[in-house]
């Protein structure tokens, strides 16, 4: 008994499952029909979606959802056979349909099994039932076996339905199987129909009146007294089990009143990984354990302490095995984990209409780079941000197309999203062609709202002005909309992103439109870093080496220290700021002055400086490690390291460090 | 299981009041004189004191981070985060590795004493102290053959979001 429900659970959660994502993969089709009503491919397409959904809802008795699939099945139908052509406001009723589809879903996931439905629900049905009551361009040219094959459909449907009084109908359709001989034909029956009961056949035949059939049937006799009669059991026994049966029914049905929601087990966040990934691993985890066989052999070998040279060669080799093994397996993990983009990308055409439509805008949405494989804990957390950022552009970004007209554009706004993976990092870039930004505007507009000061505003360079959309109570909109203009939203951006190590740039021409680029490092996967060791004072770093262009022992005339900029080294004609990486990490160094140190010389992506330590102990490859959550937020380390010794190494954030300063506004 | 876990750790919090519900098995350890309790739910192991890479910017009582086989976890002080005096580590001090909410941290005891089985009827509520002594992490006190133990809530002077916001405030 508990397996049959185990089972059935299972089956439940599977269903669910499916049917979010099948849900999921909607939006974009309707958002294509709206611009294509003729496209029977995606028409099929969305029909065949809301065909499984009402059939798999049915084998759950989730009559509110199979009805609701139900009736917009019907909908799409009508668009199919161009009884009815999809216009805007009936897209619009199909996506609503499908909203709602998927709240009842989401109720079920969370342990609701009631089947019945809210007000917003049964509103929204009636109004399908509105519009598949009018009759638009109703049927102009009556084909009689289109006619007889829609009945046919009907049939079956009512045949798994059993939801209503059968008899009126089955009489119904014995006219109309009457009629479809009369018209098409005999050999026009259609296939597959089952024979009809016997009272009915000896009706057709005229041989008795239906009168009589329900004669019979009354006289027919319950099972307990057929028993009874024939002496099988006493009438005692018939009545103490038919109380019982009585019983057992009210307590079913009390337990069903009783039984409290609590979310669905396992529901848990899941993956689907292709076997052939799987397989894989198990090929590496084979030759594992022949490496581990190789050690075995070895460490008798040793023991024996024989052929001590060559066994050391031996060793190392099946080391060196070892590592790579190793190696493959965590590069495997990797990919494994990694989903297509596609999941958020989706969503965006159905969020850019609706919200354009909210506005009176006119936007269209163009996307590449949907097939990008992502790891999917950045996937969850990109979502949020890449949201925030588009609604701007549509609500910010773009003109009223009116205004777009008087400008001379289109008046159908464009938003571009486009996806790329770029070394190591991944990379979102959204365009689009409105309005573009206004630095002088948004700087006086921050010290307005008190998000800088003045005097701030007057040394912010353009692009850092940019930025400010992305400051907490920060916002441009002259009035507050729906979607976006309380200030609260594009901060997400920015948290996000520095929760991931990730950075936004921004760059604007006025009139011409915006450009915001995400870039989040591909942190989850394994990114090896070739960097060098640095010891300061008591502690070592590892300093990235793509940053380094080259290490000097300075001279003293070399240092000097010029009043408003602070300590300077001059290398050649060129001058870099100092940056005493103790003085940044807070502690004590070996040496005081630059001139007894080392000074790594960096001049890359704008940012120049050198950098002090004590000491370069040696060149190191090593795999970075997130050092988690509580040391996110410190500009100057990108992570962690295991050195050589077994200790943990801070990698240094080069970048952060650098622009630490100029970016503190930003914090705040 | 793990839904079964959480709601055990939502219903210890809300008993905490009364003193119900905290009946079960604490790893005790000592700081300085006093001795504390921790559910042993949440300890996995227990480790001798090894190098601690300190993290710049970061409060005082953060030490820094370790190589767990592999794996980086930060490590707290669990004396300088109750206001204690820093010690000197000695050949008893350890740290016991926690999970907690998820996240896995080390904590720097100055020596692990026993486990100890503590039922219903010795804990009761924490009597109030004088108003510089905060109460609020105190489940309640086992009295166990004779001994008053403090058994302190180390889920929650340690919850991995408390912690990260302490960590921010300080980098600030």
């Amino acid at each position: 008994m508990a397996e049959e429900f185990e089972l059935d659970q299972e089956i439940l959660v599977e269903f669910i499952k499916e049917t979010l994502e099948e849900l999921d993969g909607l939006d974009p089709k309707f958002i294509a029909l709206e611009k294509n009503p003729k496209d029977m491919e995606v028409l099929n397409a969305i029909f065949r979606t809301m065909h499984s959904i009402k059939g798999s809802s049915a084998f759950f008795n989730l009559n509110h959802i199979r009805n609701f699939a139900h009736k917009l099945e019907f909908l799409l139908d009508d668009l199919r056979k161009g009884a009815r052509t999809a216009t805007k406001d009936i897209i619009n009723v199909l996506l609503r349909g499908k909203d709602r589809l998927d709240h009842m879903l989401n109720r079920l996931a969370s342990g609701d099994m009631e089947v019945t439905h809210t007000p917003d629900e049964a509103a929204l049905l009636k109004q399908v039932e509105n519009i598949l009551a009018s009759k638009e361009e109703a049927a102009k040219e009556i084909k009689p076996h289109q006619v007889f094959l829609e009945i046919d459909k009907l049939r079956l449907d009512l045949a798994t339905d059993g939801l209503i009084d059968k008899e009126p109908v089955e009489r119904l359709l014995e006219q109309i199987e009457r009629l479809r001989e009369a018209v098409l034909g005999p050999e026009a029956r259609p296939s597959g129909e089952a024979a009809p009961p016997l009272g009915k056949m000896l009706i057709q035949q005229g041989l008795i009146s239906e009168e009589d059939v329900e004669e019979a049937l009354t006289k027919q006799k319950k099972l307990g007294e057929i028993l009874v009669e024939e002496g099988k059991v006493t009438p005692e026994a018939v009545e103490r089990a038919a109380s019982d049966q009585r019983q057992q029914a009210r307590e079913i049905a009390e337990a069903k009143k009783k039984k409290e929601p609590t979310p669905i087990a396992g529901l848990k966040k899941t993956m689907r990984i292709e076997e052939e990934k799987i397989d894989s691993f198990m090929d590496v985890v084979g030759e594992l354990i022949i490496n581990a066989e190789v050690f075995n052999y070895l460490q008798k070998k040793l023991e024996g302490g024989m052929d001590i040279e060559k066994s050391v060669m031996e060793f190392k080799n099946a080391n060196v095995d070892f590592s790579e093994l190793i190696f493959n397996l965590q590069k495997g993990l990797a990919e494994v984990r990694k989903v297509s983009i596609k999941g958020i990308f989706q969503k965006l055409p159905r969020m850019v209409r609706d919200l354009a439509e909210a506005i009176g805008k006119k936007a269209d949405i163009e996307i590449r780079g949907e097939d990008l494989l992502l790891d999917k804990s950045l996937f969850e957390q990109l979502e949020s941000p890449l949201n925030h950022i588009i609604r701007n552009a549509v609500d910010h970004g773009l003109e009223a197309p009116d205004v777009r007209q008087a400008a001379g554009k289109n008046p159908m706004g464009r938003v571009e999203v486009i996806a790329e993976e770029t070394k190591g990092e991944f990379v979102i870039r959204i365009r689009d062609d409105g309005k573009g930004m206004d630095a002088a505007k948004l700087r006086a507009k921050a010290v307005e709202k008190g998000v800088i000061t003045a005097a701030q505003a007057d040394t912010m360079p353009d692009k850092e002005a940019y930025k400010l959309i992305f400051a907490p109570g920060f916002s441009t909109a002259e009035k507050v909309t729906d979607v976006s203009g309380r200030g609260v939203g594009m901060d997400v951006v920015m948290t996000t992103l520095k929760e991931n190590k990730g950075k936004v740039d921004i760059s604007t021409t006025l009139g011409k439109g915006t450009e915001f680029t995400l870039s989040l490092p591909l942190s989850n996967t394994l990114i090896t870093i070739s960097g060098l060791v640095v010891a300061v004072g008591k502690e070592k770093y590892i300093v990235p080496m793509e940053w380094i262009r080259e290490s000097i022992h300075p001279s003293r005339q070399q240092v000097s220290s010029v009043k408003t900029k602070g300590e300077i080294v001059q290398i050649r004609d060129h001058i870099y700021p100092l940056i005493r990486l103790h003085e940044v990490f807070g502690v004590t160094p070996k040496h005081k002055h630059p001139w007894n140190s080392v000074v790594m010389v960096i001049d890359r992506e704008g940012l120049q400086c050198c950098l002090m330590v004590d000491e370069i102990i040696e060149e190191t490859q090593v795999v970075l490690k997130d050092l988690g959550k509580m040391f996110h937020h410190i500009p100057g380390i990108l992570g962690g390291a295991i050195l050589g010794d077994g200790n943990v190494g801070l990698v240094v954030n080069i970048e952060g460090l650098l622009r630490t300063d100029a970016r503190s506004y930003a914090d705040h | 299981m793990a839904t079964d876990n959480k709601g055990g750790e939502a219903a210890s919090a809300k008993a905490s009041a009364q003193g119900q519900g905290l009946e079960g098995k604490y790893l005790t350890f000592v700081l300085g004189d006093e001795e504390y309790g921790l559910e042993i739910l949440k300890v996995r192991e227990i480790i001798g004191l090894m190098d601690i890479t300190p993290v710049p910017q970061t409060p005082v009582f953060i030490k820094g981070v370790i190589n767990l086989r592999g794996k980086v976890i930060p490590v707290i002080d669990l004396r300088l985060k109750f206001g204690m005096e820093e010690a000197e580590p000695t050949e008893e001090t350890c740290i016991i590795v926690v999970d907690i909410d998820d996240t896995l941290m080390g904590i720097l005891v100055d020596t692990v004493s026993e486990v100890l089985d503590i039922s219903h009827e010795q804990i009761e509520p924490a009597p109030a102290f004088g108003s510089h002594i905060s109460t609020e992490f105190i489940l309640g006190m086992g009295k166990i053959q004779g001994k008053v133990k403090m058994l302190r809530d180390v889920g929650r002077v340690l919850s991995p979001e408390e912690l990260v916001h302490a960590a921010r405030a300080a980098g600030q």
